[in-house]
């Protein structure tokens, strides 16, 4: 439909977009709608620099489309697609990007930036819930990893 | 189809579990009537060959092969699967069968007839066994409560036409014969047995899992008797239906016996005493078809567990004592009609609603020792049963020398007696079970505190000696209690070299009175204390007016904290002159171009409750620095003062949350504002939603009170309304709870409303799955609303433990959620609740919604979204409404546009985007 409207994604699609994610496929609608808002749509070219390894980090993003190469120098970690996240730790902590980020093609970003959360974290506790949720699910996954490795 | 579905309704049978109904249902028709022929057979030849005084010494016999079989069947049961073990079984009930047909050719003599009665019940027990094992493996708990009566009424007409066929047969092939048509029928059983099978395999692996490990641990000890037994002690769910399941049988088997007497007196050749076996069975099989098919679940159902089981010991203790009363007026024959009605009954009643409800309650066991339940409760106390009532009947016949039927009937009275209280102690255990089943990872710590004498004196020496961190703590631990901290401990630890220390004592002081204490201030202020301490000292000093002269050189301090210190001191403590000149500096501070004055006078009156200075409070509140507002706002809210009250809330709508705390410390003060501000529909949702909270939090009788008003004036507001009632304290009085259930009742038929809507999408089109979805959600927020009023009304815990097994979304969980509910909440509460959220396919539950909620009719699609964007059926969240707009907009569907005018001006970004679609 918002091809129609020649726009960008409604917040509803947001929404959607947001839920398709793995990250947030366990927290309801009504909780990421108040996270919709905080998407700002950016376009990348192809060879655009998202973010240097180094540089403070203080957003995440999602890939509507195009596919993002996750790098350190020239080697290259992994090429992310459409509907895939980076970044999304530091939606919390100010830690530096432990890697490079760069357009292999042309691409459709969606940012959320973290003061923005950190307010809307204020207000909608239910939002930090649904953070500490997937957090949580993240930590037990690798516990367990760690444990079948050993 | 339609026929179908109706008959399926009728007999409360889901179209997904139709096949394995009719499977179990067909097994236990062939077994049931295999048995039938046998039973007919065997207590014919009985009686017609052996005295009636013989019948106690078959009990004893029964007893003991009871007791073999059930512990074959205890190891058998370990070392197969359910499936393969009922073959096994099936099998060797086969081959005895045979054998007791064969042994009329081989041997000539009698005794072997002795031991076909005592057989048959072994053939019972085994049949119940493999029977009710696979069923309790297949089914959960509210699959049981409904399907057991229907798949257990497999052997009534089995037994209808086993014993019909007896009864015409024994005429043309003899009482011996009928054992073949036992055979015939067993053997016909096999193809359903097999086909279960199949449908099992998934419970049986976890099954199998839970046993493989205790295989191993118990392998030697299962062989033990004395294992059972400790198995039988270990959990007191078991052990009370054990002991209940005693009782019951050795009801039925005296009641039998007294019956078979009679019977034994009026019929003296083996075909009429067939014929008359086979008609009587039949009779009571008829009657149990049309119990157990049409009223065991639906009993089960309605009446609960305890009602349940209180139905058959009633009818015996009201017949038997009918028994009793008429012995002295009725003849032999009226006592036996009794007795024989009594038999009937019993029999039905003891089948059709007690063995269901059994079952039922062993249901939240978890599988393997639900198993070991159904062992147990077949294999050891039906023995215990024959055993006791066996040489109970022997005794009574010693002593009188005659079998006296009225003598049976005063001991079958007290027998009733211990019925009731049997049933009585097993429905507390069942709570109990029930409720720990979801809840054994969760315990509560009891509250801490300090009372003996003897602790207190020792946490006081411990206080002198102890370091930094120890006296805090300790000192905390003190100030809980209600008597204050000995004056002399805390001189003692204003003197203790930590500063920590030191500054805690002195906070103590401000908070409690000390005066003692307060007066060796003055020599700490004249030591080399850190300005911090020295502050606080001067705030002591002011607060207990010990020496403001001593202060008062303060005020000129170059260091703030000191100075702020004795301007708060003088200010608020003093009188004339050092009052006046504490106040004059306080009012330049206030309109000084520093940020940092300002908010030093801020700190200062936030520190007290009750602060007159309403001017100063008022022009700070609306202070341009965030910081300087804060305090002001607590001021404001420690004033209690009505005007800063509602200069605050209006403040609500610039400042939103930063108000909330401020009002929370105003207490029962901010009341009245924050009514107003709600019900006059100021101030964005949000912030209305977090007042409504607060008054929760405020959590006073006039919050309380305030909050039920607001649930009567603002039903759109329920969510945040329950939610702050169950935050708070909040009990119900007897007047107030009809309120709660008239909000039960609303959200209950919202939710069938919702649910209408989600079967009605799932008709009309394949591609609404967002509205879908947005609608399952509304469902989850009205199912935890719901349990939070129940929380509020019935017991929390109980209810909780229903909201956490919702929470966690296993299905089991929330079935045994669902028992409790129906335990806890008002049972016609329950019931609806339980049918609107049971998990499971909608279109399956529709039929029972109907009956209670009449259902709304769309006609299509556009109808559907025309009633939610209306909010007719109930209110809706905004993304419910965002999302039918835009199914309406995506798929073309003519929706009623004015209903779209207000959403035009949500305050939700959302739903006004897609409102401005139009």
């Amino acid at each position: 439909m918002s091809e129609n409207l020649n726009q960008g994604l409604l917040l509803l699609e947001k929404v959607l977009l947001l839920k398709s994610l793995s990250i947030f496929k366990d927290t309801p609608e009504t909780t990421l709608s108040e996270l919709a808002p905080l998407m700002q749509e950016e376009e990348i070219e192809k060879d655009g620099i998202i973010f240097n390894e180094n540089d403070p980090g203080d957003c995440m993003y999602i890939i509507l489309s195009g596919q993002v190469q996750i790098h350190k120098g020239k080697t290259e970690l992994a090429t992310l697609h459409e509907k895939e996240v980076f970044g999304e730790l530091s939606l919390l902590d100010a830690e530096t990007r432990s890697a490079s980020a760069t357009a292999k093609t042309d691409c459709v970003l969606y940012k959320i930036d973290q003061e923005p959360f950190y307010e809307l974290i204020d207000t909608r506790p239910e939002v930090a819930r649904g953070f500490i949720k997937i957090l949580c699910t993240r930590l037990r996954q690798l516990n367990e990893k760690t444990a079948r490795s050993n | 189809m339609k026929q179908k579905n109706i008959w399926l309704r009728t007999l409360s049978v889901r179209t997904e579990e139709v096949s394995i109904v009719k499977k179990l249902f067909l097994l236990q028709f062939f077994q049931g009537a295999g048995i039938a022929f046998f039973l007919t057979a065997s207590l014919t030849l009985l009686l017609d060959n052996f005295e009636i005084t013989k019948i106690p010494y078959v009990f004893i016999y029964a007893s003991v092969f009871l007791w073999i079989a059930g512990f074959i069947y205890s190891k058998l049961e370990h070392k197969f699967n359910l499936s393969k073990l009922g073959l096994i079984i099936t099998i060797f009930m086969i081959v005895s069968i045979l054998f007791f047909r064969l042994a009329f050719v081989f041997f000539h003599s009698s005794w072997f007839i002795y031991l076909m009665l005592p057989w048959f019940y072994v053939l019972y027990l085994l049949n119940n066994l493999e029977f009710w094992g696979v069923a309790a493996l297949l089914f959960d708990a509210r699959q049981s409560k409904r399907l057991f009566g229907v798949i257990s009424a497999g052997d009534i007409p089995a037994k209808l036409i086993g014993y019909s066929m007896a009864g015409l047969a024994v005429h043309y092939i003899g009482t011996i014969n009928l054992l073949w048509a036992a055979l015939a029928c067993m053997i016909a059983s096999i193809p359903f047995l097999v086909g279960i099978k199949e449908a099992s395999i998934s419970h049986e692996s976890h099954h199998h899992k839970d046993h493989s490990h205790k295989n191993n641990k118990h392998k030697k000890s299962n062989i033990d008797v004395r294992r059972i037994i400790e198995n039988y002690s270990g959990n007191a769910l078991v052990r009370r239906l054990a002991a209940l399941g005693i009782l019951v049988s050795g009801s039925f088997l005296i009641v039998n016996f007294a019956f078979l007497a009679k019977v034994k007196q009026a019929y003296h050749s083996d075909v009429s005493l067939a014929n008359f076996i086979a008609f009587f069975n039949s009779i009571i099989s008829i009657i149990f078809l049309i119990v157990k098919l049409i009223f065991t679940s639906r009993l089960i159902n309605k009446l609960g567990i305890i009602k349940s089981l209180l139905i058959t010991p009633i009818v015996m203790f009201i017949l038997i004592s009918t028994i009793i009363l008429t012995q002295n007026y009725g003849n032999s024959k009226m006592i036996l009609y009794f007795f024989g009605a009594a038999y009937t009954l019993v029999d039905i009643l003891r089948t059709s609603i007690n063995n269901p409800v059994f079952l039922t309650i062993m249901q939240p066991l978890p599988n393997h020792e639900r198993l070991r339940a159904h062992m147990i409760l077949k294999g050891i106390t039906d023995p215990f049963a024959f055993l006791f009532s066996g040489i109970a009947l022997l005794t009574l016949i010693q002593l009188q020398g005659k079998v006296n039927l009225v003598s049976l009937s005063y001991v079958l009275l007290a027998m009733c007696i211990l019925w009731f209280i049997g049933v009585y102690q097993v429905n507390i255990q069942y709570l109990k079970t029930i409720v720990k089943s979801i809840s054994n990872r969760f315990f509560n710590l009891e509250n801490f505190s300090v009372k003996d004498t003897g602790t207190l004196d020792w946490l006081r020496a411990k206080a002198k000696t102890g370091s930094e961190t120890e006296i805090i703590n300790i000192l905390n631990m003190l100030n809980a209690e209600n008597d204050p901290i000995p004056d002399d401990l805390i001189i003692l630890l204003l003197h203790n070299p930590s500063e920590k220390v030191k500054s805690f004592v002195l906070h103590l002081m401000m908070e409690k009175d000390y005066p003692i204490a307060a007066k060796s201030i003055l020599a700490l202020i004249k030591q080399d204390v850190s300005p911090s301490i020295l502050a606080s000292s001067i705030k002591v000093i002011c607060k207990n007016n010990i020496d403001f002269d001593e202060v008062k050189m303060h005020l000129d301090s170059s260091n703030k904290e000191i100075r702020d210190a004795a301007l708060d001191g003088l200010f608020f403590y003093a009188t004339g002159e050092l009052k006046e000149r504490a106040e004059s500096i306080i009012k330049k501070l206030i309109t000084s171009e520093s940020t940092n004055e300002r908010l030093s006078v801020a700190k200062i009156l936030s520190q007290h409750n009750n602060c007159k200075e309403e001017k100063m409070i008022l022009r700070l509140m609306n202070d341009e620095v965030a910081s300087i507002r804060k305090y002001a706002f607590i001021a404001a809210g420690k004033s209690g003062n009505t005007r800063l009250l509602e200069a605050l809330i209006k403040l609500g709508i610039k400042y939103e949350f930063e108000v909330i705390e401020p009002l929370l410390i105003g207490g029962d003060f901010s009341l009245p504002a924050i009514y107003s501000f709600i019900t006059a529909n100021k101030g964005s949702i949000l912030l209305r939603e977090k007042l409504i909270l607060l008054i929760g939090r405020i959590n006073s009788e006039n919050s309380h009170e305030i909050l039920i008003k607001l649930l009567n004036d603002l039903p759109g507001e329920y969510p945040s309304i329950i939610k702050a009632i169950y935050r708070s304290s909040y009990v119900p009085k007897h007047n107030e709870r009809e309120a709660f259930i008239t909000v039960i009742r609303k959200m209950l038929t919202q939710s069938s409303g919702i649910v209408y809507i989600q079967n009605d999408l799932i008709h009309h089109e394949s591609n609404l799955q967002l509205l879908s979805s947005a609608l399952s959600l509304e469902l989850d927020s009205l199912r935890e609303n719901l349990l939070l009023v129940f929380a509020i009304l019935y017991k929390r815990d109980n209810i909780n433990k229903v909201r956490k097994a919702y929470a966690s979304g296993n299905k089991s969980n929330i079935i045994n959620a669902m028992e409790i509910l129906d335990i806890t909440a008002r049972k016609d509460i329950a019931y609806r609740f339980n049918l609107i959220f049971e998990p499971g396919n909608i279109s399956e539950r529709l039929h029972d919604i109907q009956k209670i909620y009449p259902e709304v009719i769309f006609k299509n699609t556009v109808e559907i979204l025309n009633c939610i964007l209306s909010e007719e059926i109930s209110y809706f969240n905004d993304w419910t409404l965002a999302c039918a707009i835009y199914v309406s907009k995506k798929q073309n569907y003519s929706i009623d546009i004015n209903l779209l005018i207000k959403h035009k001006f949500s305050e939700n970004l959302l739903l006004k985007e897609m409102a401005e679609l139009y």
